[in-house]
């Protein structure tokens, strides 16, 4: 019962109190619309696109192959069983709508990077499609619609089934160099894979190839026909030879014959004359042996007497002997003189003999000589024959090998052919894109590596559309978690001051009801109770409020740059339930803190007035001299100051949270906007274009508008090589490039030279890095080692600047496909470019200016709320205070409207204090937001973002100024509290 | 003796929550220059609403207050504003001083305000504290601070002086002084004076005593012999 009329009192008080209480419900709703704002963005946009990627499987990474078949990649399943890797085709179509050229990129259906799908179904047939959201918006293209395009001279008919989004292209880029893609121009298809082979099958590409392949095969073809015609030539004269060596062997055999027909005749001759010579010699020979014969019988008859005689000369007489002897030497002298006749007759005929054999053999010599010439002849002959026979056979047998390796390169050739022509066939159906989901990127990597088709891996890292959304999230994620937090307990303290007001003016009516016996328990429940609702009032429904429309809020401008399908931004139950209680723990211990404070007195003593606080001079009063001089409203707000020293520090600390917030909101918008400035100072070019093959002469490049300047560029991504390996791109400049101007530090332009080569400050700060120091690149597995010149200042991207002649000088190549120019209507340009067929792709600075504002915008957003937070914030604490002020002044400021005061001087007198408040609480808040900013800064700064710490005295003014203007609109508001006071009840009342 | 005052069929009727209350029903009376006049009657009789009118704090739903002969009913709140600045001296029954000014600064703060004023100083020195001059109101007793009151009422040198209850919360010796006081200036500035009270036995200070009950004026009586506040007990 008692509890009962204790509630219904608590409901008629706040009732009556209605101001106080909803000031206290407002504060908080404030810091819980920011809280469940802000965390629910985190929350919800984390998950968001969390879920988003997982439920439509984004891939962890993106391969490319030199086209693979379907069982190769088969093979490369089975090598990586813990990977899912998934081929897709990819073609890009030309589609025109009404005047304006569009590119569809076409991708196959599947698991890995599936698209979600918005409305419509999905294709069951061929040559249906589903598109991407974005571009049927832009194009005015809808579900049903059939569109026409042609694909090298074929006409083709593909009908809309749905409109979809997909998340490889949250962000819309042609390839990962981030080249322009707007929606109007760029659209996302998919299709079945196996319309997507048929139109491979029908591209022009596929089919030049084609017929370039067949042709090389025609060619070959011809080729081998021309081979084999050689050949046969070749037969026909080998042939044609071997006759007329023939001819020549036989009229040469012809001769040598006759030759030795002669020969044999001349020897027949010389043998008949030998033989006759021989027959006379002999004959002579024969009367000689004859003689000698018989002179030798004669001799040896003689030799026999002689022998006799000698045997018995001894026994002669000397006359005998004598006589004997002469005999004897007689008959040896004729012995001898017949035997010198035979001789000399032998002699002679010897000497004939010798002559005529000398003469024979003079004339066998002559026949020996012409028989060996002609054996000679027969020899080389014979020899020359053999060898030339021997030629030939070998040129016979060469010509058999050459004619047998011509058949077999023949049926090599027709071999090959067919499997060309069956390579051909099945190309359409290779792979150019592998889609990979895996854990270990660098095991997969690894394995790839090894195959030689293998040309690339893109990692979710690389994949600009990925990284382009995680930048974007990362600032809010970040700033998400600070500001909230500030809010809140801005509004604790707030709702502490302002709990414990409300229970003070009760004070009598807590001391009467004490009095009556009620215990201090439920007195105290009743208080919890008006803790409860105001905590429930200002909690729960704008959390949900926050949660549901700061997040879209934060998300419309992530929706605008991004494609993605409509967020519904959860309501996180736990944030409401977590603001909830947090608003609860603060007002409940404020007001059982407050309760407290009353309940602690006796009845009595509450029931009496409070006793006034004790007033005593202030230190400024010494200086009598300043004193003296000073109005005595000056002296009574100087005074009130001093004196309520607890009021003037919890006011100030909501005038500090609130400046705090709009210096860092606005300091920061100028990083952000000084960001955008320093990248639109240092593009001095209005087109950037990129061919499809390298550009070899600049100057046989034909434009349609007048181009004023043109100057290469190439950019390479690789990596910083030092202890760790730091992602960094490499662009190379033109010496004395007037189209990309760097800035070093001091803001002075750095000339650009040969030997320039140029880091970004945050590299140079990071690791160190000086002027002159050695840097190491490490491109495609190679170093390249620079010295540095000059360090710039940039604040988006890692890029390292080199001339082309130092790129050259270091081995790297310079062959470039990008161009940037100037020209005074970048437009017109920029749409011939992008018809020409050599053209891959083409940007404007403007465009490159707007993507980068638009995705800043979300920053810029951000601000925004915070500012409008932070005035509604110092709008309400003001506002409040104020009120508690007035509240308790009420008798003193009807005094001084009874006294005559205008109510202008009245309030004066509350709202110069305000308004000191606001000088004193911008002094303290100004540094301390600073600090904030600072450290925001830093959280904010991601690897490829590098905020300016910028701390304009401009925007310290402005933010000074919008806290004066708070406070003004804040007194504004509490004018009404002064009007309001009747001065005749004010007066009237004990209290 | 002029007219000064002069109410002419006054209603006062407020509206709380959904019902009516009338506080004054058709009030008329009329008063002249330098009198010393007491309004009587019960709690909530309709007195201080009188007063409050007069003074300028509150507006009559019906009727003309003629002060000085002009309608101070059809001023704006800058004219009553004006009006209660230079022309009224109020004094309350709970003293009402600034806290955070001392006795003088209350009373200079007062006199600042006004065009022409009595010398702050002068007029405290009148009301007997100039050795308080310096004090806050938390270091003045009742008394000490309902002259201080007075002596801020006074300092603006108005055309009336209105007095809510002043020795309402004064103990008897106090509260006698402090009417003494009033009548010391009431005789010695000719200001004239209008206090509300419901002790009846204060009325015969008074030139002139308007009974006032349940909204209507029940007698105006003229003292021909008014006593001085010495004799009077109560």
């Amino acid at each position: 019962m008692v509890m009962k009329k204790l509630l219904i009192r608590l409901l008629r008080d706040i009732r009556h109190n209605i101001g106080q209480f909803i000031s206290i419900v407002l504060i908080l709703a404030v810091g819980s619309i920011m809280f469940g704002g802000m965390f629910g963005a985190i929350l919800g946009l984390d998950r968001f696109v969390d879920n988003y990627y997982s439920e439509q499987n984004l891939a962890d990474g993106w391969t490319y192959w030199k086209g693979i078949s379907p069982e190769e990649l088969e093979e490369l399943k089975s090598e990586n069983p813990n990977a899912t890797l998934e081929g897709r085709y990819t073609s890009e179509l030309l589609y025109t709508v009404g005047s304006n050229d569009t590119t569809l990129r076409l991708h196959s259906f599947s698991d890995i990077n599936k698209p979600y799908l918005i409305t419509g179904h999905m294709p069951k047939n061929n040559f249906e499609v589903i598109l991407d959201e974005g571009y049927t918006k832009a194009n005015n293209i809808s579900i049903g619609q059939v569109l026409q395009i042609m694909v090298n001279n074929k006409n083709f008919k593909f009908t809309v089934t749905g409109i979809c989004e997909s998340p490889e292209y949250a962000y819309k880029a042609k390839d990962s160099t981030g080249g322009a893609a707007n929606n109007r121009n760029f659209g996302i298809a998919f299709v079945t894979s196996d319309t997507l082979v048929e139109l491979i099958r029908n591209s022009s590409d596929y089919n030049a190839r084609k017929t370039d392949a067949k042709e090389k095969l025609t060619d070959s073809e011809g080729e081998l026909a021309k081979g084999n015609d050689t050949l046969e030539q070749k037969k026909e004269d080998l042939s044609k030879k071997r006759r007329e060596v023939n001819e020549s062997f036989a009229i040469t055999q012809k001769k040598l014959k006759e030759s030795k027909h002669t020969l044999d005749k001349a020897q027949a001759n010389l043998n008949k004359q030998s033989e006759k010579l021989t027959e006379e010699i002999n004959k002579a020979q024969t009367s000689i042996d004859e003689a000698k014969n018989t002179i030798n019988r004669s001799k040896t008859e003689l030799d026999l007497q002689h022998q006799q005689y000698l045997a018995i000369r001894s026994f002669l007489s000397q006359q005998e002997q004598i006589s004997k002897d002469a005999f004897f030497e007689t008959q040896y002298k004729a012995l001898y003189e017949k035997n010198n006749q035979i001789l000399s007759q032998q002699k002679i005929i010897d000497q004939k003999k010798s002559d005529s054999i000398k003469k024979i053999a003079e004339g066998q010599k002559q026949i020996d000589e012409k028989f060996a010439a002609y054996q000679a002849g027969i020899n080389k002959f014979e020899k020359k024959k053999a060898d030339t026979n021997k030629k030939l056979d070998q040129a016979d047998k060469d010509f058999n090998d050459a004619k047998q390796n011509y058949i077999d390169k023949q049926n090599q050739f027709i071999e090959n052919k067919q499997k060309v022509e069956e390579e051909l066939e099945q190309i359409p159906t290779y792979y150019q894109e592998v889609l990979v989901k895996t854990t270990d990127i660098n095991a997969l990597k690894a394995s790839m590596e090894k195959n030689s088709k293998f040309v690339r891996f893109i990692t979710r890292e690389e994949n600009i559309s990925y990284t382009m959304l995680q930048n974007a999230l990362d600032p809010i994620k970040v700033v998400s978690k600070i500001f909230p937090i500030i809010f809140f307990l801005v509004a604790a303290i707030i709702t502490l001051i302002a709990m414990m007001k409300s229970v003070e003016n009760d004070r009598t009516q807590i001391a009467v009801i004490k009095a009556i016996g009620v215990s201090k328990g439920k007195i105290r429940s009743v208080y919890i109770v008006y803790a409860v609702l105001a905590s429930l009032l200002g909690s729960v429904g704008f959390t949900v409020i926050g949660n549901r429309f700061i997040p879209k809020l934060l998300l419309r401008s992530l929706t605008m740059r991004f494609s993605l399908p409509t967020v519904n931004v959860p309501i996180f139950f736990q944030l409401t339930v977590a603001t909830f209680l947090i608003a609860f723990v603060f007002s409940v211990i404020a007001a059982l803190i407050a309760v407290e404070r009353v309940l602690k007195q006796s009845p009595a003593q509450g029931m009496r007035p409070r006793p006034p606080k004790k007033t005593k001079k202030i230190l400024l009063e010494r200086w009598t001299f300043l004193w003296k001089r000073l109005s005595y409203s000056t002296k009574l707000i100087t005074r009130n100051i001093f004196l309520a020293k607890t009021r003037i520090i919890l006011s100030s600390v909501g005038i500090i949270g609130s400046m705090m917030l709009l210096i860092s909101g606005l300091s920061l918008q100028n990083s952000v906007n000084q960001v955008v400035d320093t990248t639109v100072k240092g593009m001095g070019y209005d087109v950037s274009v990129k061919y499809k093959d390298p550009v070899k002469d600049i100057n046989s490049l034909v434009f349609s508008e007048p181009v004023d300047n043109i100057e290469r560029t190439k950019t390479f991504r690789g990596s910083m090589h030092m202890n760790t390996d730091l992602d960094i791109s490499l662009q190379l400049v033109e010496e004395k490039s007037k189209l990309i101007k760097l800035y070093d530090i001091h803001e002075q332009e750095i000339r650009f030279q040969k030997s320039s080569v140029v880091i970004p400050k945050s590299l140079a700060d990071k690791y160190r890095i000086k002027v002159g120091d050695k840097i190491k690149f490490l491109y495609d597995k190679k170093i390249y080692e620079f010295t540095v010149s000059d360090i710039a200042v940039q604040y988006i991207g890692k890029t390292i600047y080199t001339s082309f002649t130092q790129a050259e000088f270091c081995g790297m190549d310079t062959e470039t496909t990008a161009l940037l120019m100037t020209t005074e209507k970048p437009n017109q340009l920029v749409s011939s470019l992008e018809k020409n067929d050599i053209v891959k792709s083409v940007d404007t600075k403007d465009n490159i200016i707007k993507r980068s504002k638009e995705t800043i915008n979300i920053l810029n957003t951000l601000i925004f709320i915070i500012s409008i937070a932070a005035g509604i914030l110092a709008i309400t604490v003001i506002y409040n205070i104020t009120s508690i002020n007035i509240f308790e002044r009420t008798r003193e400021l009807a005094t001084l409207m009874v006294l005559g005061y205008y109510r202008k001087e009245t309030e004066k007198l509350v709202f110069t204090e305000n308004l000191i408040l606001a000088g004193v609480g911008s002094v303290i808040g100004v540094p301390l937001g600073i600090i904030l900013y600072r450290n925001l800064i830093q959280v904010i700064s991601t690897g490829d973002l590098i905020l300016p710490s910028l701390v304009s005295p401009l925007h310290v003014v402005f933010a000074v100024f919008l806290i004066v203007l708070f406070v003004v609109i804040a007194n504004f508001l509490t004018k009404g509290k002064i009007k309001k006071i009747v001065m005749v009840e004010a007066l009237k009342s004990v209290e | 003796m002029s007219k000064m005052i002069e109410f002419k069929n006054v209603t006062k009727k407020y509206k709380v929550g959904e019902v009516e209350i009338s506080a004054l029903e058709g009030v008329n009376f009329e008063i002249e220059e330098g009198k010393f006049v007491v309004i009587l009657g019960a709690s909530g009789a309709g007195k201080s609403t009188i007063l409050n009118i007069l003074g300028g704090m509150d507006h009559a739903s019906t009727g003309e207050v003629l002060v000085e002969n002009k309608n101070i009913e059809r001023y704006n709140e800058k004219q009553l504003t004006k009006y209660r600045r230079e022309k009224i001296g109020f004094v309350f029954q709970f003293y009402n001083l600034i806290s955070n000014l001392t006795a003088l600064e209350n009373v200079e703060f007062a006199a600042d305000v006004c065009t022409d004023p009595f010398n702050p100083r002068d007029i405290i020195d009148r009301v007997g504290l100039i050795d308080r001059v310096n004090n806050f109101p938390t270091q003045l007793s009742g008394g000490e601070q309902q002259r201080v009151a007075i002596a801020r009422a006074i300092a603006k040198n108005p055309l009336l002086l209105l007095c809510d209850e002043p020795t309402g919360a004064l103990d008897y010796v106090t509260g006698k002084k402090v009417l003494q006081l009033l009548e010391e200036i009431n005789q010695e500035f000719s200001k004239t004076v209008i206090l509300i009270t419901h002790n009846s036995l204060i009325a015969p200070m008074a030139d002139v005593v308007i009974k006032v009950k349940s909204g209507k004026i029940e007698s105006v009586t003229q003292n021909k012999h008014k006593a001085s506040v010495k004799e009077l007990e109560w």
